[in-house]
């Protein structure tokens, strides 16, 4: 283990989820490459993407800067990031993978020197994110396993929901998928599908890493009738 | 079943029942079937029911009852005909009158032996008089030493089907729904309720138990028939409208919290939910419905008179149906006792389809029937009517008035009320917001003028509007006809007849719940739809009470029988892996299942695994090892409340062990707390304490201290942890580690560091074990788990590094005394109880838990204690309990192993605290009567108690 | 199933919260004889009718809240943080 010691071999970041097929190494993580196919319904794995947890008073000057209110998410257009209220001064920060250290830094830099309390912790490693695509992803397979009211009238794009799915405290938000891959960035300031264009029904979902794989079995196992796609995340999935 | 005798046409019985093709009939001439009965093939149509089909070609005994094993044939020709349930293949309890009939069926009659037309039981008939009120529970009671026996004798006699354990595995399915009005009933009141709800912009939830919507519009006039066809039409046109048909709501709970059962069964045809070829055989869908409309509609109810359960007596809708729905004539000459226009219109209709009419007697006028009497076969043969007169005839109809379903109401909390001018139960006007009610539930009126109403109050419901608003609708007058002046049958599916309710209102069992229970009446597989009225006014008869002050039963769910199947639907049971879950089971792991976790409990031997870890080193998986991120300027003061010791000098880099007590003074949990900042610590728990101390951080931080600055992030599952525990594990973990320095005096005991292993930034290392070794916990970022574990194995394998799993583990823990939370301890067990009399510091201010744990030390309590059988190759189970003289307890073991490292059985366990000394002899009670005297020790620590080795 | 009303996340299922029964004031540590203590722990009025409780929101927030429920109808008429003044 010398080579390791010295750096030359880098270590293997795995997520919590079996790639459905031989995997591919991509900047240190493991990445499921099953090609995506056409199909009403589809769910993926995105558990290496950056996850950022921020704590911070409810109404304080830190909600005020992050500007995502409670039970929404809204995407940064230039960073593509995802800023998700997720609970009553609790938030996540969603990025693309490798960008924990840096949305930590940012986030205690921005936040961390106001006085206010302020927890920021990388939670990349502690959450499994999957992602849930196609018309059919509530009749198919979000009705089966939660409670909740998924229509578009109690949870349109851009609802962050926190509830049980599959009798497991699981993260919901509705993130719509644009209709078409975007060449360049949604209109300015807007939410997820704020572009005007109609996207396609998406949901993501995480929960604690170590349940990821039973989230994920649950989901692809309601979804059987509907004939759900398992396939490894594209460009346009983030 | 030995096959048919006679294969050659096929069809083995033909009574020519069929008629020529009607208007308004719902089976497809195109599509004629053939499907099995009693081991004889018999022919039908698409749309047939089980029971429609076997009439039409002769049939008309389809089980015998329950306790008498009397011929039954059509009653009611619905769902809930008792008479009617069969055997379809594996399928057990199928009811004939509402499935509808598929080709190859293969359907069996229950309840039978040997066979439906020689029954050996019907000797049963011949006893009835022992098989009264109460039978079962007088006679099967004593003596108690032979209720196996008696077991083996009743289930014989029960009236289920066969569960075949071959069976293949069905899929049932569950599902969540949100309506905004759920309609339950597709009658003409239910389609209109449905329509006026989504015309009000509501999003609308149709149930229907049958397979057509329409309800009694199905059978009736042509005028009626085309006002169902224009509203099933609207209700399809809406889209607005979800339609459940085959389905049932089995229940209203809180807040409408309405479930309902969706039937659909493998090759049934036409229709149904999910794409094609689904393989769902039903489906529970739990419904919350903004407003709830009740529109059961209305069920005919039975007379009661001597053989009014003979096959050839049946109810004016049977009758009605069978004629306009399939096509089948149901009888060959027919008396009809009407009270009302249905049964008017019945005798019209039997006319229309040949039967001929011997006699109809109207009950408004004094008509009457006294007994039905029978052919050999039981079947019905002639009628004795009121002036004595006799009728032969084959068929006996009978329209004597209407119950009302109101089950769903019962369970909203409204209690209905009696209403003698209409001889029926009517609402009780106590329904919460969003229960509505419509249709013949509510009061009789013309079909129009039921839709209307039905419009009105789907609109209401649509806007949560008082149904008050709408106009009520009137009742009809009827007569009160309950038994004529003979005894009958009053629960068909438990065989209770009026003289037995008599004769339970005799012993003394006169309020209508005591007789329920006493008698079994409205308990049966009915569950009272048809018989509770009945069964109310015999006891209204016998007491001289009226039928208002005699009251009904309650009504509770299911409304209708639900497969378990169907309850059991989708099961979801989480569970919890650790990141190098693979592993393991590729180096075949023995799984444990730990709470929610899958751990390994070891990988083939533990024994050795523990000699492994003591003289050279080991890993071990603790990922689930609770781990909750502390920050703020007040977690000192956290740490203080929640732990019996104190944590106000923590200093960075720094672990301090504690324990957590509830404010009763026992103990909760145990664990590691490390300062790894200024500003911020890492709690550790117990793998079965993570969610329990999270929330109960939360609990005291968000009620008796909200004002305290911390926030608390569990990051569990955010670390894959590894214990490398050895005297080699510092060897080891330098191999991979370059940027912390490990000697003992730079990185000593109790202490933490964060580093780089193997190539992983933002590791935590905390110099702790539970094994008594030099020992080191990681804190790898867990996609890395799995990286590390076998980087680990690599780099170790001169030195002789192995897994080890939960079991060499818990050996270890025992030879170094450390007690397990939920092991060692129970829900009793308080702190110094556990010997914690040196960590507890009662002059802190406060803590939780801290009056309680004071007061103890002023109390008697049994003490946890090391002991050591005097024979070391005796280990005593856990659980044992340790007694003085003949069975007096004074204690028990609480853990015991052989200790590899020793040779010898070691434990722990409570005594009374007279026997605590060290050198005391005391005896331990096996569970199988051996009796192991051992010595309580005088540490807890039966290895290394000084504590060397860990500290190197 | 009951639903209750949380003040963050609108009405949810009561599965989705742990209950945490009767709303009691913890007594002062300093002063509390062991009856007063024992009745904090054990003693519970359970009326029929109105009663302040706890629910943790497990499945949501993950806030503590004191529900206001009627224990015969479960008729919930307040929600607001569990917090002690």
């Amino acid at each position: 283990m010398a080579e390791s010691k010295a750096g030359v071999a880098g270590p293997v970041a795995r997520s919590p989820i079996r790639p459905s097929g031989a995997p591919v190494l991509v900047d240190g993580w493991e990445h499921d490459i099953t090609p995506p196919v056409c199909a009403g319904l589809r769910l993926c794995d995105l558990s290496w993407l950056a996850k950022v947890s921020l704590r911070a008073s409810m109404d304080g000057a830190t909600a005020a800067g992050l500007a995502v209110g409670r039970g929404r998410a809204a995407r940064d257009a230039a960073t593509r990031r995802l800023v998700v209220g997720s609970g009553p001064g609790e938030w996540m920060v969603i990025g693309p993978q490798g960008q924990g250290p840096a949305i930590v830094a940012e986030l205690d830099e921005r936040f961390g020197s106001a006085g206010e309390l302020v927890s920021v912790v990388d939670l990349t490693h502690g959450r499994a994110l999957v992602r849930l695509s196609g018309a059919d992803a509530v009749v198919g397979v979000l009705s089966k396993l939660c409670a909740l009211d998924f229509s578009d009238r109690a949870a349109p794009d851009g609802t962050a929901l926190r509830s049980s799915v599959a009798s497991l405290v699981t993260d919901i938000v509705r993130d719509d998928l644009p209709a078409t891959l975007p060449t360049t960035a949604p209109a300015a300031g807007g939410g997820p599908g704020a572009g005007g264009l109609a996207g396609e029904r998406s949901y993501l979902l995480h929960c604690e890493r170590s349940s990821g794989q039973y989230l994920f079995d649950a989901l692809a196992d309601a979804g059987r009738d509907h004939a759900i796609a398992v396939y490894g995340a594209t460009e346009r999935d983030w | 079943m030995s096959a048919p005798s006679a294969p050659a046409a096929g069809v083995a019985v033909s009574g020519g029942r069929r008629l020529a093709p009607r208007e308004g009939e719902v089976i497809d001439r195109g599509a004629p079937l053939r499907f099995r009965w009693d081991g004889r093939e018999h022919s039908g149509y698409r749309g047939d029911t089980i029971v429609s089909a076997l009439l039409a070609g002769g049939v008309t005994v389809f089980s015998r009852s329950f306790k008498y094993h009397r011929p039954r044939g059509v009653l009611s020709a619905s769902f809930v005909d008792p008479g009617c349930t069969l055997q379809v293949g594996d399928e057990p309890n199928v009811r004939g009158g509402h499935r509808r009939v598929e080709p190859g069926m293969n359907v069996r009659p229950q309840n039978v032996w040997p066979s439906l037309r020689f029954d050996a039981k019907s000797a049963n008939q011949l006893v009835g008089r022992f098989l009264g009120a109460g039978f079962y529970y007088k006679t099967f009671i004593k003596p108690e030493r032979l209720w196996p026996a008696y077991e083996q004798v009743l289930k014989r006699f029960a009236t289920g089907g066969k569960v075949s354990p071959q069976t293949p595995h069905g899929v049932y399915d569950k599902r969540y729904a949100h309506p905004d009005v759920l309609v339950a009933g597709g009658g003409p009141a239910g389609m209109a309720a449905a329509l006026g709800a989504a015309e009000a912009g509501a999003a609308v939830m149709l149930v229907e138990e049958d397979y057509d919507l329409g309800g009694h519009l199905r059978w009736g006039d042509a005028s009626q028939r085309a006002l169902a066809a224009e509203l099933v039409a609207a209700v399809n046109a809406e889209a607005g409208i979800e339609v459940l048909t085959n389905s049932v709501v089995t229940g209203r709970y809180d807040d409408n919290w309405v479930a309902v059962c969706q039937r659909r069964h493998p090759d049934r045809v036409g229709g149904g939910f999910g794409p094609a070829g689904s393989p769902v055989i039903e489906r529970l869908v739990k419904a919350r419905a903004g407003g709830l409309v009740v529109a059961a509609g209305l069920i005919e109810r039975p007379y009661v008179f001597e053989g009014n359960d003979r096959p050839g007596v049946m109810l004016s809708s049977a009758a009605r149906r069978l004629v306009k729905l399939w096509a089948v004539r149901p009888g060959s000459r027919a008396v009809v006792l009407t009270a009302n226009p249905e049964g008017d219109a019945a005798a019209e209709d039997l006319a229309s389809a040949g039967v001929e009419v011997a006699r109809v007697l109207d009950a408004r006028s004094g008509g009457d029937v006294v007994r039905a009497l029978g052919a050999r076969d039981g079947s019905l043969a002639a009628v004795e009517l009121g002036d004595g007169t006799r009728v032969a005839c084959d068929l006996l109809v009978t329209a004597v008035g209407w119950s009302a379903p109101t089950s769903l109401l019962n369970m909203s909390g409204d209690r209905p009320v009696y209403e003698p001018r209409a001889a029926r139960f009517l609402p009780g006007g106590r329904l919460p917001a969003g229960v509505y009610v419509t249709g013949g539930l509510a009061g009789d009126a013309s079909a129009e003028r039921l839709v209307e109403h039905g419009r009105a109050v789907g609109a209401a419901a649509a806007r949560g509007e008082d149904p008050a608003g709408v106009e009520a609708l009137g009742v009809d007058e009827h007569p009160e006809i309950f038994r004529g002046r003979t005894h009958g049958m009053v629960d068909f599916s438990e065989d209770v007849s009026s003289k037995d309710l008599v004769a339970a209102a005799g012993e003394g069992y006169d309020s209508i719940e005591l007789m329920k229970r006493y008698t079994t009446v409205t308990m049966g597989p009915s569950q009272g739809k048809l018989e509770t009225v009945n069964a109310v006014a015999v006891l209204s008869e016998a007491t001289g009470r009226s039928i208002a002050e005699t009251g009904t039963t309650v009504w509770r769910p299911p409304y209708a029988p639900i497969s378990l199947g169907a309850l059991a639907g989708r099961i979801h049971e989480p569970v919890r892996y650790s990141p190098m879950q693979p592993w393991h089971e590729a180096h075949g792991a023995r799984p444990l299942v730990a709470g929610q976790w899958i751990r390994p409990e070891h990988y083939g031997d533990p024994e050795a695994e523990v000699a492994s870890v003591r003289s050279g080193v080991g890993i071990i998986d603790v990922t689930p090892l609770g781990k909750l991120d502390l920050r703020g300027p007040d977690v000192p003061e956290l740490l203080n409340l929640l732990y019996v010791n104190k944590w106000s000098k923590l200093a960075v880099g720094s672990v301090r062990y504690g324990v957590m007590c509830a404010d009763d003074g026992v103990v909760l949990d145990d664990g590691v707390t490390g300062r790894l900042c200024e500003d911020q610590w890492l709690m550790s728990t117990t793998s079965s304490g993570a969610a329990t101390v999270w929330e109960w951080a939360e609990a005291w931080l968000q009620t008796e201290h909200p004002g305290w600055r911390v926030q608390v992030t569990p990051v569990t599952t955010a670390y894959a942890s590894i214990n490398i525990a050895g005297p080699a594990s510092r060897e080891l973990l330098g191999r991979l580690c370059t940027d912390v320095e490990l000697s003992g005096e730079a990185f000593p005991y109790m202490h933490l560091r964060a580093g780089t292993v193997a190539g992983v930034e933002g590791c935590w290392m905390w110099r702790i074990g539970f094994t008594g070794e030099l020992s080191y916990e990681l804190h790898v970022p867990a996609g890395y788990g799995l990286h590390v574990w076998e980087s680990l194995l690599a780099a170790g394998g001169d030195l002789g590094v192995g897994p080890f799993g939960i079991e060499a583990q818990r050996i270890m823990r025992l030879e170094k005394g450390h007690f397990i939370v939920g092991q060692d301890t129970d829900g009793l067990t308080k702190a110094l109880g556990a010997g914690l009399d040196w960590l507890v510091k009662v002059d802190k201010e406060d803590f939780v838990g801290k009056p309680e744990i004071a007061w103890q030390a002023g109390e008697r309590y049994q003490r946890l204690v090391g002991l050591q059988p005097l024979d070391g190759d005796v280990v005593p189970p856990e659980a044992s309990q340790i007694v003085q003289g003949e069975r007096r307890i004074v204690g028990r073991i609480t853990s015991s192993r052989r200790s590899p490292t020793l040779g010898r059985s070691i434990c722990l366990g409570f005594v009374e605290p007279e026997l605590a000394g060290a050198g005391t002899v005391v005896t331990v009670l096996a569970p199988d009567g051996r009796r192991v005297p051992a010595r309580v020790m005088e540490h807890h620590a039966h290895y290394d108690p000084e504590g060397v080795r860990l500290r190197g | 199933m009951m639903r209750i009303p949380c003040p963050y996340c609108g009405p949810r299922n009561s599965s989705e919260f742990a209950y945490k029964g009767e709303s009691r004031p913890r007594p002062e540590v300093g002063s509390v004889t062991p009856a007063q203590w024992r009745a904090y722990l054990y003693d519970h009025a359970n009326p029929e009718g109105w009663v302040a409780e706890g629910w943790y929101h497990r499945a949501g927030c993950r806030r503590y809240l004191k529900v206001e429920r009627h224990t015969l109808t479960n008729e919930v008429r307040s929600v607001t943080p569990a917090a002690r003044p």
